[in-house]
Formats: structure tokens, sequence, C-alpha cells
């Protein structure tokens, strides 16, 4: 209930020009109060009634009704605990909210996969953290979902800014209605709708590619790497003209990805001539043609190459070592191998051996190495990483191979003695490694960090640690503090030595606290199970 | 509390140690800092009363927390503190007595009127391009005697002219209020001492408690903390377990000083508190010290918040019949009573309850306590009419809401939350309420039980009952 709109009016003019309000103006019940103060001076009685009647109207209120508002009566939609994954323990729980405190976030990946493994969701009062954390961050989504259990979901449903949540990855009718509301999700929803119809995701990509700002358009094509294929070539194809570059560039290496593209073609027809066998037997570089707008256009050559030099005979033909070195690696490493090796009716083996022997052996393995990847040429690949040893050229094509090939590979280096190439294994196998490697590993960080001196790879193979403490598995925290955590070892090594360790024990503790309660929840309730069949 | 777990795991402690006191026992311990003093915290058990060193504006601060963790883990060794540690200082020093600063006070709150009069002469419209040393000068003023509630309501009010449309609708029923406490010092003497009290609450300047203390076990239910420049404000909300009495334990000091009482909302104390004289009696000070009681799993429940037993044992029993009377016995006084300085409010409030809604008058029905706190919302309402009908300057009015279901606001601005009751009443929450959706989260579609404050216009949530008991709202991470 207000006050008396004289009363206000009266104290806003002051009472000396608008006098007193009347006493019919006020509630009747202060009448008497009215006449009580008739003989006092208007200025302080206009007060007085101001907080009577305040108080009187504070006394008097009544609670409002739900049913009086518009809408009715606001009821929160049920929410179904029996198809819910259990809740972690409180260990697991302690463990995530630090996460989410912006502590220890390095982890916060590996403990969410965990957590969805283990069948397990966030705490309740962890939700809406975890919630916010991905209305923020879309990237983080995909990542954070799992978490959140049907209980998030159910939270998420009621607060417009959390509907990401709500979306069924599964359902592409329910992603689509999410693409025209949510358009900072869109890209996580693209990568949903792509696992479940490429074409259907491209499309949708398609509708939309226009008014993305560059750093989703950049995403997008990201997420068009994961099920490329033919189909996809002329939108590709249109990207090529896009007015990001690095959109541009993205867009030409998931070209240069596809064999029978438009562009792998250019390249050949353009540049499939650039090799040729020296006098000495050497395979070395030899190019009469000039760069164009469609080599810019196609990202073989930089735009600046294009600006000529004068006073040269040729002006847009390549001048620099800079230059020749980006265009060698640039077509050689888009053009289809087997075009070389049926140009000069020669085996990968001996292509390779011509490159090491010719004028520009580092730049040639690249480029081989290149195409190898892009191409998934195993052959190539195993013969480009005999000849050249696991160096840093080839070192990209170690991502390529399969575990146990590449878990052999290393040992039969390791046991060689090879250190430089067992850098170029840690620095490049992205997986995780298996027990017996780790431990092979453990043994070699061990002997290195008790060399004195150092040697040329110690700095990097520290570096290294972190990454390594990363891909190991926790399993072997025990094995790793006996081995190295007790050697005498300079200040330098024990420090990153210390740090590898914490991380193992917080991966190792991490397992511990899922898996405590993960084992007896599921085996009593299958709560995984009945999530999979509500899905 | 965060931080303070952390700090518990910590292994960068200095020395420390739990030593044995007459009754109890000291837990002390040294927090090294680099390139500053140490901080050093004390805490007895099992009273409570703890102290540190450090300059955090909170309290209990982190250190002192994490001692009490570190004890309830049992990682203390036995070792007597160093020379140097004192057990925390034994309580808040004397006040000064009331009456020697009454005078001042009476002079001050009459400087007050005649300011409030000219301001209501000339008229508010320009109070929202008015300076903020106009609203402050007279503030100071109030402060120079000892008008400290009084001074605070002015620096308050100085924000409201210049925030939003209706400024006018929310300035008025303030400055109204401060005209009736001007009003009541203008006629201190002919007031019945529990209006003198009233007053002299409102006013800031707490009169000595008068009758006997109560002993009681009280639930420590919720903790309102508040920091205004250089001041800390706290309120301690206790509910005696078997009284059925609510007790406000309110406190203002210097935001730097880190000793006190450490009252975790969900703890069970011991203890006698003595209220002061009101028409509606909240205020209470600590007669001795308190003693946490052991609830449950034979631990001291600081912070493990294992208290939902009291209440609900105490549910069972019959409310005993003396607190009924001692409860109601003040209202009704105060209702027969005409005392020229009430007669603001004993018009107003009988006259409405004729008039504005006879089926609830909001006095003729005396408070009914019982041992368990919880209510509805439409007992709330009865319940605050009737103490507002009984002090008129009553402000925070405690309250256990239980079986409420909250509701998100439903525009996506300007609307606020809301809890609603069984019943289909609801009432809103304050516009800046960042727990929602944890409290939504925790409870599902199952009603909440919610303790907090309502002021007349808002309902703060304090602590809300889980299955194991009371939790404090204070430390959760916000979610807007």
């Amino acid at each position: 209930m207000k006050l008396p709109p004289e009363l206000i009016t009266a104290a806003l003019v002051g009472v000396e020009r608008a006098g007193l309000p009347a006493a019919g103006s006020l509630p009747p019940a202060l009448a008497g109060l009215y006449r009580g103060l008739d003989g006092r001076p208007p200025e302080e009685a206009l007060l007085l009634l101001a907080g009577a009647t305040a108080l009187h109207n504070a006394a008097g209120r009544l609670p409002d009704r739900a049913a009086d508002g518009d809408g009715g009566e606001w009821r929160p939609p049920a929410y179904r605990p029996e198809g819910d994954r259990p809740q972690c323990s409180p260990e697991a729980a302690r463990f995530l909210d630090r996460m989410l405190n912006r502590q220890d976030t390095a982890h916060l990946p590996e403990f969410l996969a965990l957590l969805d493994e283990a069948g397990q969701r966030a705490p309740d009062e962890l939700l809406p953290l975890i919630l916010e954390k991905g209305a923020k961050i879309p990237r983080q989504r995909p990542m954070l979902l799992p978490a959140l259990g049907e209980r998030g979901r159910w939270l998420a449903s009621l607060n417009p800014d959390w509907h990401y949540a709500v979306v069924d990855s599964a359902d592409a009718g329910s992603l689509r209605r999410a693409w025209a509301t949510d358009v900072a999700g869109r890209p996580a929803l693209a990568r949903a709708m792509r696992a479940l119809d490429p074409a259907a995701a491209r499309r949708l990509i398609e509708s939309t590619w226009r008014a993305e700002p560059d750093a989703t358009r950049r995403e997008m094509m990201v997420v068009l790497e994961q099920g490329l294929s033919i189909d996809d070539e002329p939108f590709l194809e249109r990207a090529l003209d896009d007015r990001d570059a690095l959109t541009r560039r993205k867009a030409a290496d998931l070209l240069a990805t596809l064999p029978g593209s438009r562009l792998v073609a250019r390249v050949t027809a353009v540049a499939g001539d650039i090799l040729a066998f020296d006098g000495g037997g050497g395979l070395a570089p030899s190019w009469s043609g000039v760069i164009t707008e469609a080599m810019v256009r196609d990202g073989i050559a930089r735009p600046n190459a294009l600006a000529g030099k004068s006073g040269v005979t040729r002006p847009n033909a390549p001048h620099t070592a800079a230059d020749w070195s980006r265009l060698i690696v640039q077509t050689v490493g888009i053009i289809p191998l087997d075009h070389w090796t049926a140009r000069f009716e020669m085996e990968p083996e001996g292509l390779i051996a011509a490159a090491q022997a010719g004028k520009w052996p580092r730049t040639m393995l690249s480029a081989f190495a290149a195409a190898a990847i892009r191409q998934r040429n195993r052959r190539w690949a195993d013969a480009l990483l005999t000849a050249d040893g696991y160096s840093e050229r080839t070192g990209a094509l170690l991502a390529a191979l399969e575990p146990q090939d590449c878990y052999d590979r290393l040992a039969e280096r390791l046991a060689a003695g090879d250190e430089a190439a067992v850098i170029v294994f840690l620095r490049r196998w992205p997986h995780a490694w298996d027990e017996a490697t780790g431990r092979r590993l453990i043994d070699f960080i061990g002997r290195m960090s008790a060399v004195d001196p150092e040697t040329r790879l110690s700095p990097t193979l520290r570096f290294l640690l972190r990454q390594f403490a990363q891909r190991c598995p926790p399993s072997l925290l025990d094995y790793a503090t006996e081995t190295i955590g007790r050697r005498e070892v300079t200040p330098l090594w024990e420090v990153s030595l210390r740090q590898m360790l914490a991380v193992l024990a917080a991966r190792w503790e991490m397992r511990a606290v899922v898996g405590s309660r993960g084992a007896e929840e599921q085996g009593s309730r299958g709560a995984e199970e009945q999530r999979r069949l509500g899905a | 509390m965060r931080t303070a777990v952390e700090l518990a795991r910590d292994d960068g402690w200095g020395p420390h140690g739990c030593a044995a006191l007459d009754a109890g026992a000291l837990l002390w311990a040294v927090f090294p800092e680099a390139r500053r003093d140490d901080h050093r915290a004390t805490v007895t058990l099992p009273d409570l009363r703890a102290a540190c060193s450090c300059s955090a504006t909170r309290f209990p601060c982190r250190h002192i927390i994490a001692l009490l963790l570190r004890h309830h883990d049992g990682r203390l060794p036995d070792a007597a503190p160093p020379d140097g540690f004192a057990p925390p200082p034994a309580g808040p020093e004397p006040a000064v007595d009331p009456a020697e600063r009454l005078p001042a006070l009476i002079a001050g709150m009459a400087d007050l009127r005649v300011w409030l009069g000219d301001l209501a002469r000339r008229g508010m419209a320009g109070l929202p391009t008015a300076r903020r040393d106009y609203w402050l000068a007279a503030a100071d003023r109030l402060v120079d005697a000892y008008a400290f509630e009084a001074a605070r309501e002015l620096r308050d009010c100085a924000a409201l002219p210049a925030g939003g449309v209706d400024w006018p609708e929310r300035l008025l029923p303030r400055l109204g209020r401060l005209a009736l406490l001007c009003e009541a010092f203008g006629r201190f003497d002919a007031l019945t001492p529990a209006e003198q009290g009233d007053a002299l609450i409102a006013a800031g300047q707490p009169p000595a408690a008068v009758g006997p203390p109560v002993s009681d076990r009280w639930l420590v239910l919720g903790r309102h903390f508040e920091i205004d420049g250089k001041q800390r404000h706290e309120r301690v909300w206790l509910y005696g377990a078997t009284s059925g009495r609510w007790a406000l334990l309110a406190e203002t000091v210097a935001s730097g000083r880190q000793d006190g009482l450490c009252l975790a909302p969900g703890a069970t104390v011991m203890g006698e508190l003595a209220y002061l004289p009101g028409g509606h009696p909240l205020r209470a000070v600590a007669v001795n010290s308190f003693r946490i009681v052991n609830t449950g799993e034979g631990q001291p429940t600081f912070y493990t918040q294992a208290q939902s037993a009291p209440i609900h044992s105490t549910q069972a029993e019959p409310a005993p019949n003396h607190s009924t009377q001692a409860h109601s016995a003040p209202i009704h006084s105060t209702q027969a009573h005409s005392a020229p300085g009430h007669s603001t409010q004993a018009h107003s409030a009988p006259g409405h309850s004729t008039t504005g809604q006879p089926e609830q008058p909001p006095v003729a029905q005396p408070n009914q306590p019982t041992a368990d706190p919880s209510t509805g919302i439409a007992t709330l309402f009865r319940r605050y009419s009737a103490a507002l009908a009984a002090n008129p300057w009553h402000r925070h009015h405690p309250a256990a809401l239980t079986g409420v279901f909250l509701e998100p606001p439903r525009a996506p601005t300007g609307d606020v939350w809301r809890a609603r009751d069984r019943a289909g009443h609801t009432i809103p929450l304050p516009g800046r309420f960042h727990h929602g959706w944890q409290l939504l989260a925790l409870a599902a579609d199952r009603p909440l039980t919610l303790f907090g404050e309502w002021d007349g216009r808002v309902f703060t949530p304090l602590s809300v009952l889980e299955a194991d008991g009371w939790r404090a709202m204070a430390g959760w991470r916000g979610v807007a």
C-alpha cells in the first residue's frame, strides 16, 4: 500500500507552500492522531503523519497471493530423480569446487571425463556454478554437460540463460531450434550436429555463415574437420574468399586433405613440375613459373610475393630463400605423393634419398612429411621416419602411428640410447602413454636428471615434463616417486621433478575420489544404464 | 570458508598447539607472513571466544576458522603457547553508562527535529541535486550526540533521492520514522522503561539489560554481516530451544578488530541471555560465556552444522507455559498504556486492525511461541504487525519460513526472487539475491525451510535448513 499522494506532494513542495494535507486524504484510522497534532507546527506534523501512515501501512500489510499476479501460480516442472546419475563423493565435490574456483583448472577436463566415465554428476550445490561457467564460456559446454545430470538439466530449464544445457544433442530438431536462439553456442551445436549428420551440419553452418563473427567462423572450420568429405568441397571452396585470413587458411588446409578437391588439382597443375633431378642425382626445386593471384588464393604463396621486384627479369617469381621454402612446403605438401612416384618412376625410399642428397634436404623432407600426414600415407610415413630418424621435421608423423607401433619404436630408440629421438617422441605423441612405456620414460627421465653437467637436451626435457605428467598413467605415481623422487639432483631438476610428481599425485587422487563412490553406487543402481536407456 | 579450508590443509604454519585452560582449552597458532608481522590467532574452547591479529575485515577470519578446523581434525599438538599469547578478551568492555550520555542524546535528537522540520517546510523536491554533505553534516552531528543508529539511518537516506523515480515513496517513511524517534525523545521522561529502551536502541545507544537472565539452549539460526565504512555491523539471531524466544545479539565494532564470539549458524550454545528493555524484546546481551553444546556425533558443532536435533526433539514437547506469558506480556502492556509519546502508533495499530482486516487483527493475537521456530508467511506477517505495534522502530524481524518454494524472477530485468508457501502466499526476496539458484538446486521441487530477516519490504534469507541442520548462506559463491 502506498503513501497518500497528497502527503508526498506536500513533502516535495514543502509545507510552507503546500500546507498540511487534509485529514480526509489519510487513512481513517489516523483521524484521531491528526486531530491530536492540531496545535503543532505543520512542518513537524507532516513528518509525524508520514511516519504514522507508513507504520499503519506496514502493520496492516497482507502477504501477496501467488494467484493474484498474471500468469497464475508458478510451479516448477517436476524433477524426476529416478533416472538421474548419482552425485559424486564429497571429496570429489571438493575437488570440483576448487577447479570451478579457478584453481587447478588444467585438470578440469580430465576430472569431468572421469566423472562422466563413472556415471556420476556434480553435487547439487555446484550445479549453478557449472551452468554459469558454461553460459559464459560456450567452448567448455561439451565438457561440462555430462556433469550436470538430470538435476542440472532440470535447473537449466528454469533459467533462460542456461537453456543451452537443455538441448538434446542426439535430436536434430532440438539442435536446429537452439541454433536460432543460442548464437554464442553455435560451434558446440554444430559439432553435435556434425556427429549426427555431417551434411545437415554443413547446411546449418552455411545458413548463418555471413553473419557470424570472425572467431566463430574459424571455430566452424575446426568443426568441419570432423567427418570431412568431398561433399564439403563446394562450401570450403567458397570459404577461400572469406574476409578473415585465418578462416581462408583453415579452409585451404581442409581442402588440401581432400584428394579429389579442385584445390589439389589446381596446385598439381601449376606446380606439378616443381621438383627435378639435378646433375648430381639429388632432387631439387626448379620452377620457371610466376606467382599468381590464384596461388595466393589457394594459400601456397603470400600476398607480398605478388608485389614484384623492380629491375629483375621475372617480377613475380620466388626470389628469396624464404619464398622458395614456403613454395616447396606448400606445393609438395599438397600435391598427391603418388604424383612424384609416377612422374619419376621411383619408390618413396629412392625419392627421399634423392631429396636428402639434393639442394634443400630439410625443406624437402618437411614437405614430404606434411603431404604424408595430409594424405595419411603409411608407406611414405614409414619411409620418412626411417630415413630421417625421428627428427623435428618428421616428428609430426608420429601422431598418425598406431599406439602399439609408436610404443615399440620408442622402446627401440630408448634401448639404442637415442636421446634426441626420445625427446621428439615426448613432444610429438599426442595421446596418453601406456604403463610399460611410462615406466621406461620415467627411467629415462631419472637417468637424464642425474647427468652432470647438463646436456643440450636437458632444458627441453625439463620443459616437456609437465606434458609428460599429464599423459603418464597416474598409477605410476609410486614408481615415479621411488625412481626419481629421492635422487640428488640440481635445484633446476628438483623443481621440475617435484612439479611433475605433484601433477601425477593430483591425477591419482582424482581417480581415487571419483572411483571410491562410483564403484559401490553403480553396482546397486545401474544409473548409467538407466541414463543410456533414457537417452 | 574456502580459503580457511585450504589454510587448514596447508603446511606453512608457524608454531601452533592446544593448551589446557582451567575449564577448557586454548588453541593458538602463529601464521608466518612475508615481510610483515606474523598473524597470531587464539581461540578458547568451549566458549568460542576468538581473537586474531590479522587485518581481515571479516570475522571470524580464515586463521581462526583454520585453527578450529585443524583442532577438529585432531591435528593440534599439545603445547603451551609462547610468551605474548593471551586468551582472547573475555567480552566487550563495559559500555559507558547510557544515563551519562542521555542529555547529549536528547539534545541531539532535538537538533535533528529542527533539521527535519526545516526539510519538511522547504520541501524535498531539491534533494536529488543536493550535495551529500547536506546529509553527512546532519549525520555527523548525530554521531557527536551518540545517536549512532540514527546517524547511520540518515547516511542511508542520503543515497535514496538519487536512486530511482519513486524515491519519495521510499524516503518519506524513513524520515517519518526518524521524526517519530525525535518525538519520543522530546518527552523521554514520560515514557515507560520499555518504550525508553526501544527509543534508545533505535537511536543507537542501547540501554543496560534488565530482568532476570534467560537460560536456555540457544540455536544459532543466522548471522548477518555488513561492513559500512570503517564499521562492522553484525547481527546474530538465536532461538531458545526450550523457551521458544528469539534473541538478537547485535554488535557494531571497528572493522579492523578481530576478536569476539564466533557463533556460527547451525551451532547450539548453552548460556544465559539478558534482554534489553523494549516493547517487543529481541535485543539481548550474553550474561556469561556461551558453551558449545555437543549434539549428535559428539563433536563440536562449530562447522559441521549438524543441528536438526534440537528443533525436532522440542517440537514434540508441549511449549512451556511460562514462556508464553513472558513473551506476550510486553505486548499487552504496550497496548494497554496510552503514553503521549506513543500516541501515534497506539492510534494506528488497533485502528487498523479493525478497519483493514478484521479476520486477522494484527495485535489482538499475542505471539504464540512454540519451540519450533518455523512459520508460514501469513504468521510472519501477523507477528511482524504485532511487533510493530509494540515497537514502532522495530526493523528486522526474524523468521524461519517452512515449506516454501522459490520462484525465479519471471521478467529478465526488474523482477525479484520470491518465496511462496503452501498456502499460496508469496514474499519478495531482495533485488540482488545471488543464492536463489543454489537454493533451487539444493531443493529441486521439494519445499525449503529458510531462516531470514523480514524488514517489511523484503525477506533476506540468511540460512537454510538441510537434512543435517542449518547452513549459512554467507559463504556461498553467488550466481546472479
